[in-house]
């Protein structure tokens, strides 16, 4: 090949010079990539169920599983998992591999960190090339999915019956498909509004909105110009208006909340789209208003999840639609938020009782794993109240167990707004495989109320009509 | 009829042949041929395997979107070949004069090139941030604007940022073939044409041009295949949003395999892409071969 062959004239000094340059910055880049992850998709569903009164499970649980059986042989243990990548989540992750090393020392626990916004893809593709590690982290988006290719282990032989009562029947009702536990539960994020404390009493405001329009009106009176330059430098609502599951996620609880959703399967287990109830049309409408408004900071279409946060953690927005972990994030981010920030249900649409989603994640075990029993011994140890409890604490994210629920670490403090939001219905995710094109749908509609372009009306027709299709090519 | 040197000479050859025959069944034509296995099958890739024939081939075309999809797709092809081209053309005719710490400037300018896209795309996504971005301070700053422009939130200067970005990314590549182009063409002709009364602009097109037509060809089809399969800078700016403004047909596969977890139709359109561009290289060589004779 003539043309490799021929010199160009940059000398070796100058040419090493500029891939120490271009490596230098792009493993800076490589970093703040990974600090960008985001959170995944809130879930749909039917099946709206009142959240039982916490019941202390089995006094043995917090000493019977913190010293687990121990494999006779060296034996690693590979995981998958999104939280070890987060701050500050990942140390309860790594927490609960260092103390069951510790407790099993010929146990090496090995973490592949996948970010959660990828982690759907990411197993996928395991899957398909017969690479997956021994446990793999679930988010109920996954459940489609792992149903379809059948690659996990059912959980409730492998831990036995009595360890599985010790589970909120809440988280249950997602976990166990078709009789089988996909997953051991690990936490839940209830969706609410998280709101800095601070700013909002600075704003005088007493009252919680129960309505959509109230929601709007307090976001109005959030947005101020603070330090009086002609510039708005606080505003109400930090909206996730990126397309991705992160924003569709937080769309969809409030298309919930305004009386309609996505998908869902009726009572003959037929899917069924919701985007034709008026509901959705409403959802769409309030995004729109709240951009003209002008109460959610500007560049909504590329603020994710982890911008989102950061405006929430600055003060550069005070409310936002999202689960108890934000807290974590935005303390981890500004310590002094510490006591500053709450949250409250949802809005509804007429101020009815609000619908939130569980977000919960948890371990799975693949059916093809070597290492069964010992996946089933590091589960129960991290589900054992004293680690669970680590990760509430970092994160205030709602633990799975029972025992774990009960103490008061877990219900008070800054989380309690969003304990509360349980009180209200829970929608469950639809176990459609093609779940990840309708949320596509749900990011593409409020994309375009964005620009202006459409009404809320067409744009949710358009989402009908979508839906309906996917629905019928996937029949 | 052939002597026994020379059978045994043709034998031998075929001999030598084979394992390189091998190796291209192996990573070429095997997985071409199992892509376009997949296209015919409704599967989930492990184990269920359901024969559906050309469906998703006719599903694909006769949707519409998918249409527009490829309509997009070939517009942000040619904007960003033909950028690249520009742009690297250009540096390369300017770094190519004998100008004093002209090395300094060809680092420079191969940087963006070494860039992983993945840093490339999340750079430029700061830098048009409306809130944090250095794009609207310095707009601010020269009171160009009055209120943030959202760059990557608009259909159009969506589209316009990611092809932007993709020059940036591509054109140093261009340029560093045309660079080597241009050492391959023989200095006497630059002589005869100064002798003829050619001025610089009158050599550049009828010498450096025409002399860089091989290149242009390799480049050309490389660039494009290149960037009508591109998906990773985009995926990461825009996600194809807003409102499918950036959406290509890498990212719709992407989305149908992964997200709508229907892998037969993704491989259908990655089959149907394969053929597109196999027609466009074909009307490239055409083309730049009849030009360059």
């Amino acid at each position: 090949m003539q043309l490799t062959r021929t010199r160009v004239g940059i000398s070796r000094k100058a040419i090493a010079a500029g891939i120490a340059t271009a490596l230098l910055i792009g493993g800076i880049g490589s970093i703040s990539a990974e600090a960008a992850t985001k959170k995944p998709a809130a879930k749909v569903t039917k099946k709206p169920a009142a959240k039982p009164a916490a019941k202390p499970a089995g006094a043995k649980e917090l000493n019977e599983f913190l010293t687990p059986t121990c494999p006779a042989k060296p034996t690693t243990l590979t995981i998958a998992s999104a939280v070890i990548l987060e701050k500050p989540g990942g140390l309860a992750d790594q927490g609960n591999a260092d103390n069951f090393m510790k407790a099993c020392p010929n146990v090496k626990v090995v973490f592949i960190g996948i970010p959660s916004n990828n982690l759907p893809e990411k197993l996928t593709t395991m899957a398909i090339g017969g690479n997956l590690p021994d446990m793999y982290m679930h988010f109920t988006s996954f459940t489609g999915k792992a149903l379809q290719m059948r690659i996990f282990e059912d959980l409730i032989p492998l831990l036995g019956q009595d360890y599985v009562d010790g589970f909120d029947p809440l988280f249950l009702g997602e976990a166990i498909q078709g009789g089988k536990l996909l997953w051991a539960p690990w936490v839940a994020i209830p969706m609410a509004v998280a709101y800095r404390k601070d700013l909002w009493e600075a704003a005088g405001i007493k009252t919680f909105p129960k309505t959509w329009d109230e929601f709007l009106d307090v976001a109005k009176k959030l947005t101020v110009d603070t330090d009086k330059d002609g510039k708005m430098d606080q505003y109400g609502w930090a909206m996730v208006g990126t397309p991705n599951g992160s924003g569709a996620g937080r769309f969809h609880s409030v298309v919930l909340n305004s009386g309609a959703y996505n998908l869902k399967e009726d009572t003959n287990g037929k899917f069924i789209s919701g985007a034709s109830l008026k509901g959705y049309e409403t959802a769409l409408q309030l995004y729109g208003d709240a951009i003209k408004a002008g109460v959610v900071p500007p560049g909504h279409t590329t603020t994710g999840y982890p911008e989102a946060s950061a405006q929430l953690a600055t003060g550069k927005a005070v409310m936002m639609v999202t689960g108890p972990h934000t807290m974590g994030i935005a303390v981890t981010q500004n310590p002094s938020l510490k006591g500053k920030l709450g949250g409250f249900p949802l809005p509804t649409a007429n101020g009815t009782k609000p619908i939130t989603t569980l977000g919960q994640h948890g371990y799975a075990v693949s059916r093809s794993s070597k290492n069964k029993e010992v996946a089933a011994a590091y589960i129960k140890f991290m589900l054992s109240t004293k680690q669970i409890l680590v990760y509430n604490e970092l994160e205030y994210r709602l633990p799975s167990r029972l025992k774990a629920q009960a103490d008061p670490q877990v219900a008070g403090g800054m989380a309690a707004g969003f304990v509360g939001a349980l009180k209200g219905n829970v929608w469950s995710d639809s176990t459609a495989s093609f779940l990840g094109s309708v949320v596509k749908v749900d990011y593409d509609a409020y994309s375009e109320m964005f620009l202006g372009k459409k009404t809320a009306a067409e744009l949710a027709k358009e989402a009908d009509v979508k839906i309906k299709k996917l629905i019928a090519d996937n029949a | 009829m052939k002597s026994a040197f020379a059978k045994r000479e043709s034998r031998s050859g075929m001999i030598f042949t084979i394992p390189a025959a091998l190796i291209m069944l192996g990573l070429v034509v095997y997985p071409m041929l199992y892509g376009f296995f997949i296209s015919t099958q409704k599967s989930n890739l492990i184990d269920k395997w359901e024969f559906v024939g050309a469906k998703y081939y006719i599903q694909l075309l006769t949707d519409a979107e998918f249409f527009g999809t490829l309509k997009t797709t070939a517009i942000f092809a040619a904007c960003v070949v033909i950028g690249n081209l520009f742009v690297g053309l250009l540096l390369a005719v300017l770094v190519n004069q004998k100008i004093p710490l002209m090395n300094i400037f060809k680092v420079i300018l191969m940087l963006p090139w070494l860039f992983p896209e993945v840093v490339v795309a999340l750079i430029w996504k700061w830098l048009f941030s409306p809130l944090f971005g250095m794009f609207n301070y310095v707009l601010f700053s020269l009171n160009l604007i009055e209120k943030e422009v959202d760059v990557l939130g608009q259909p159009g200067t969506a589209f316009v940022g990611v092809v932007f970005v993709c020059i940036w990314k591509g054109y140093p590549i261009v340029m560093l073939m045309m660079m080597a182009g241009m050492k391959n063409i023989p200095h006497e002709r630059y002589e005869a044409a100064a002798i003829d009364g050619a001025n610089k602009w009158q050599q550049f097109l009828n010498v450096t041009l025409p002399g860089l037509m091989p290149v242009l060809l390799v480049a050309s089809i490389l660039e494009t295949a290149w960037w009508f399969k591109h998906f990773t800078i985009v995926w990461l700016m825009t996600g194809g949003g807003p409102a499918g403004a950036t959406e290509l047909i890498s990212v719709d596969i992407y989305l149908q395999a992964f997200t709508n977890f229907n892998f037969g139709r993704a491989a259908a359109e990655s089959v149907i892409i394969l053929f597109l561009l196999m027609v466009v290289s074909f009307i490239y060589s055409r083309v730049l071969r009849d030009e360059s004779q």
